[in-house]
């Protein structure tokens, strides 16, 4: 009963957690996932999105993470001029369920969060929130 | 199997159309909200956030309104200083067709999507989604 092709959908994975990334990885490969690419860092993944090889549907950003973090990775990726890049959907993913956190990231142009550990289900939930009408583009 | 209480859900709408307010009044009520706020657009919402009477905990919002349509609103709403008000939950109810509304909705910081035309189960998913999430903004847990 799923909305649209997970199949279809392009996901990038940024964390600095290897096990975190393989776990989420796991998840979506679950779902049927298969456009997968990850990222350690925010200034990796931004230096991955501007060479537009596979343009993400969907960014699911672990928010503490060194060199660049989430918050600075949203704020950066929002800024961008370019609008293919600018307008990617982002799922927050902390361990630390604090309201500032929280606030601060919806306020910069977070779409969705994720509380660690969290369940395949409430993973795939917030995926579909957000994405249903990205992957069913107009006919 | 509900994961937080309905009951205790303020809950407002923005559409301009009174069939599709109704409508989701009418599923918002059998989840058992009773909350429910409604405005014709965004200078109406706008005007009805500002007085703080009762911030809701989710917006669900027309994308295509007169006056002020989803995406000024949720610009408007996301630039305001004010802490309560800044980082309220949206909803943006969207047909597909309008991919340049969705992105820029993603852009702004909108929390989903409903798709019209929609079931009446999307709403309970959608909604029942970005409130889970907007707990833990609220007291730091899920």
């Amino acid at each position: 009963m799923d909305k649209f092709d997970w199949a279809r959908t392009k996901v990038l994975i940024v964390d600095d957690d290897p096990a975190i990334a393989q776990l989420i990885e796991a998840v979506l490969r679950q779902l049927g996932v298969r456009l997968i690419a990850t990222a350690d860092n925010g200034q990796d993944a931004l230096d991955r999105l501007q060479q537009k090889v596979q343009t993400p549907n969907i960014i699911i950003l672990d928010m503490q993470m060194p060199v660049m973090n989430g918050f600075e990775f949203i704020t950066k990726l929002r800024a961008l001029p370019d609008a293919d890049i600018n307008s990617i959907a982002i799922l927050a993913c902390t361990a630390i369920a604090k309201p500032e956190v929280v606030n601060e990231a919806q306020r910069l142009g977070v779409n969705g969060f994720i509380v660690k550990p969290f369940s395949a289900k409430s993973l795939s939930e917030r995926l579909e929130t957000v994405l249903e009408p990205i992957m069913n583009p107009a006919s | 199997m509900d994961r937080f209480d309905w009951e205790r859900t303020g809950v407002l709408i923005i559409d301009d159309e009174p069939v599709i307010q109704k409508l989701i009044e009418q599923v918002l009520r059998q989840l058992g909200v009773n909350r429910i706020s409604k405005a014709m657009n965004g200078v109406e919402a706008m005007a009805h956030l500002k007085k703080k009477q009762q911030i809701p905990d989710v917006i669900l919002c027309d994308m295509q309104m007169p006056e002020m349509n989803g995406l000024e609103f949720i610009a408007t709403l996301r630039g305001l200083d004010d802490a309560d008000l800044n980082d309220i939950p949206i909803v943006a109810c969207t047909t597909v067709s309008k991919q340049g509304v969705v992105k820029e909705a993603l852009r702004l910081g909108v929390n989903g999507f409903i798709v019209k035309p929609f079931s009446l189960d999307v709403i309970q998913d959608r909604v029942g989604t970005v409130l889970e999430t907007a707990r833990i903004g609220q007291n730091g847990l899920l």
